[in-house]
């Protein structure tokens, strides 16, 4: 017999009662065999939270609303022994919950791996370039407020040129856009929609086969997808973090984007391609390896640890490509003399 | 003697508020939170506040009566994720915008400035959603608690009283609080109990007015200290050159990096009591009453030690906050005729569905 507290869910007047059982019945008396309510033993729950000590308070699937509240730790835990079926309830609902924790939890590693690695490398073949030209506009337009364009018909055309060339080894249809921007750095990159930026740091440091090379490499990022692939990474992951944390950032989504990064493996595929297509159209090589090393030696200066850059020249990604001095130069003396006095 | 005068006290006791929560135990609840949250990318986060809510629920206690949360993480997650798609729908135009390239600047301007307003608007609204969630999903012996009511009068009331911050110079702020505070406790349900609720904003416009004065002075005197204090500092390096090194800097450093730290608690303090004893003590309903001993003292000194607590812990603190917070207004708030409540029948109206999944998705903040 356990003294408790009886609240019948209709008015908040509580009534003094006691417990007892009857094969698979909670009798809840007011006095000794005054009945006041019947609860099934299995559709008896504990409500509310209980850590061990104060009120345990109890509810019935069939009358939802009423209360039964045991005082203390004490009485709760008798009932608790005469009522084996509530502990048993309750290892059935943490068992459920941890099922669940776990299903989440392989749930959210699959919704990462699919954002950030399947799903741009299915989607970003089957994506026209052209779609994303508005993308690479806006992206250079930003660019350009920082940097000038250096602007001149000849050298532009001469870059197109070979840059389509190349890109037609591979079968690639699509037209290849090349500028070039006042920017001291020996660098170069692929925009959204066929566009290849290159910076004037590389073009007044390094010599016309190098300038190829880089171009070839960059080229090969483009006719590989990777540029495809980076916007749909980045946009996904912005997808996922508007989604879990409902604030979506767009500004942060148009940094994401022109920071586009490429993994290893994408740098290792752009390098053979660059290989390849320059093998085909009978340029010299030699100029990728130097550029290369030429990258090496300034990183060597820098302090950025090499695998946080984005192209790091490993030795094993100069070794990779044959140093053949055989070839012809990519640009003619003029055209290499308007490239280079442009920016 | 003695017997006769413990008597009526005990008769009016106002202990009637009671939190018997446990450190330990909200910091392992808020330990496996994080962890789960972590794992699963934030997802457990609502069963997790399920969780959280449970314990703080049951561990106040009413006239000895446990309250109840009987919300569900289910439920909760729902709400965000109908918000969430909301949320993206909303945002489409933008993503559309910044991709279509250059050009479109203009119309990503005029779509997120009415973005914006509709915001505001909607402020209230989610706000108002989100009080009806808590207490329609809180229970104190059985009985059920609401938000009654439209909640677009609500939304259109913070809207109008946003509108006449600038103009006021947010002098309207003590009434505009004052003003929608008491809109809130007027709709708010305890099963068939309703509370009145005369609460005015002049009441507390002369402690807003002091917290402005104070907050002030505050900045005067710290400007006055760091004049003094580059002063001192000027004082000590000539000591250190002479080859007696005085502290009188470092001190005057401490002071001022004190007193900065506790300016807005303290400020905040003055109008923030005054305001929970006004809102407590114009509030009634059939015979219940809500008495408190919160003063601008006592309620600085919670809030500068938790601030504290959170600078000197990093957040690890927080559940030592929370619960400090708890314990303080247990403490410091009585439910006088509790005895009256007795009377209080269920509400046949059904508990709302929405959860307050759009209060995340607005960032408003909840616990």
């Amino acid at each position: 017999m356990i003294a408790a507290r009886y609240y019948d869910g209709r008015t908040a007047r509580g009534h003094e009662v006691r417990l007892r059982l009857r094969s698979d019945l909670l009798l809840i008396d007011v006095a000794e065999g005054v009945p006041l309510a019947n609860w099934p033993i299995n559709e008896i729950r504990r409500s509310g939270s209980w850590e061990g000590r104060g009120p345990f308070a109890l509810l019935c699937e069939a009358h939802p609303d009423a209360r039964l509240l045991l005082p203390d730790g004490g009485s709760a835990a008798l009932f608790r022994s005469m009522v084996p079926q509530l502990a048993a309830a309750e290892r059935v609902r943490n068992r459920r919950a941890l099922r669940w924790v776990g299903l989440g939890t392989l749930a959210a590693v699959l919704a990462v791996a699919l954002v950030y690695e399947a799903v741009p490398r299915w989607l970003a073949p089957a994506i026209p370039s052209s779609w994303l030209e508005p993308l690479g506009d806006t992206l250079l337009a930003g660019l350009e407020e920082e940097h000038a364009l250096c602007a001149d018909s000849v050298g532009r055309q001469a870059l197109e040129r070979v840059a389509n060339r190349l890109a037609a080894t591979a079968g690639y249809d699509g037209k290849i856009r090349v500028d070039t921007l006042r920017w001291r750095e020996l660098n170069a990159f692929a925009l959204p929609g066929d566009r290849i930026v290159l910076l004037s740091g590389l073009i007044d440091q390094a010599e016309p086969d190098e300038v190829a090379g880089v171009l070839a490499h960059e080229v090969g990022h483009v006719v590989n997808s990777h540029v495809n692939e980076a916007v749909l990474r980045a946009l996904g992951v912005q997808f996922l973090l508007t989604f879990l944390t409902g604030t979506g950032d767009l500004a942060a989504a148009a940094t994401a984007l022109a920071g586009l990064g490429y993994s290893r493996a994408a740098e290792k595929e752009a390098d053979r391609f660059a290989v390849a297509a320059m093998r085909a159209e009978a340029l010299r090589i030699s100029g990728l390896r130097r550029f290369f090393r030429r990258l090496r030696e300034e990183e060597g200066r820098s302090d950025i640890p090499s695998w946080l850059s984005t192209h790091p020249a490993t030795a094993d990604r100069i070794l990779a490509i044959p140093d053949d001095p055989l070839g012809v130069d990519p640009f003619t003396p003029s055209e290499w003399q308007v490239i280079r006095s442009t920016c | 003697m003695v017997a006769v005068a413990a008597a009526p006290a005990e008769r009016i006791a106002p202990e009637r508020l009671v939190y018997t929560g446990e450190l330990r135990t909200l910091y392992r609840i808020a330990a496996v939170n994080l962890l789960l949250s972590v794992v699963t990318l934030g997802f457990y986060r609502f069963w997790g506040r399920t969780r959280l809510r449970q314990y703080i629920w049951h561990a106040i206690l009413l006239d000895g009566d446990p309250l109840e949360w009987t919300g569900t993480g289910w439920e909760m997650c729902r709400g965000f994720l109908i918000a969430a798609a909301v949320a993206l729908i909303a945002y489409a135009p933008i993503y559309t915008l910044t991709l279509a390239g250059p050009g479109f600047e203009i119309l990503l301007d005029v779509y997120q400035i009415a973005f914006g307003a509709v915001v505001l608007v909607l402020a209230g609204f989610v706000a108002f959603l989100a009080l009806r969630y808590r207490l329609s999903r809180t229970r104190w012996r059985g009985i059920r608690g609401d938000l009654e009511g439209s909640p677009w009068p609500y939304a259109w009331r913070q809207f109008g009283w946003w509108l006449l911050m600038i103009p006021t110079f947010l002098l309207a702020v003590p009434f505009a609080t004052v003003a929608l505070r008491r809109h809130l406790i007027r709709q708010a349900r305890l099963g068939s109990l309703s509370v009145e609720c005369q609460a005015r904003g002049g009441a507390v416009f002369p402690a807003f007015l002091v917290s402005i004065a104070v907050g002030a002075g505050f900045v005067g005197l710290l400007s006055l200290l760091w004049s003094v204090g580059a002063f001192g500092a000027i004082v000590t390096a000539v000591l250190v050159e002479l080859g007696s090194a005085g502290s009188l800097g470092f001190v005057l450093i401490l002071v001022f990096a004190t007193l900065i730290v506790s300016a807005y608690p303290c400020v905040t303090s003055i109008y923030h009591a005054s305001l929970y004893r006004h809102l407590a003590e114009s509030s009634s309903a059939s015979g219940l009453s809500v008495r408190t001993t919160v003063t601008a003292g006592n309620l600085f000194g919670l809030r500068f030690t938790n601030f504290i607590i959170i600078m000197v812990t990093l957040g690890i603190g927080l559940p030592l906050v929370w619960h400090r917070q708890l314990r303080f207004f247990a403490e410091h708030t009585a439910v006088i005729g509790i005895e009256n409540a007795e009377r209080i029948a269920q509400a046949q109206n059904k508990p709302t569905r929405a959860s307050e999944g759009m209060l995340e998705i607005l960032d408003i903040g909840a616990v």
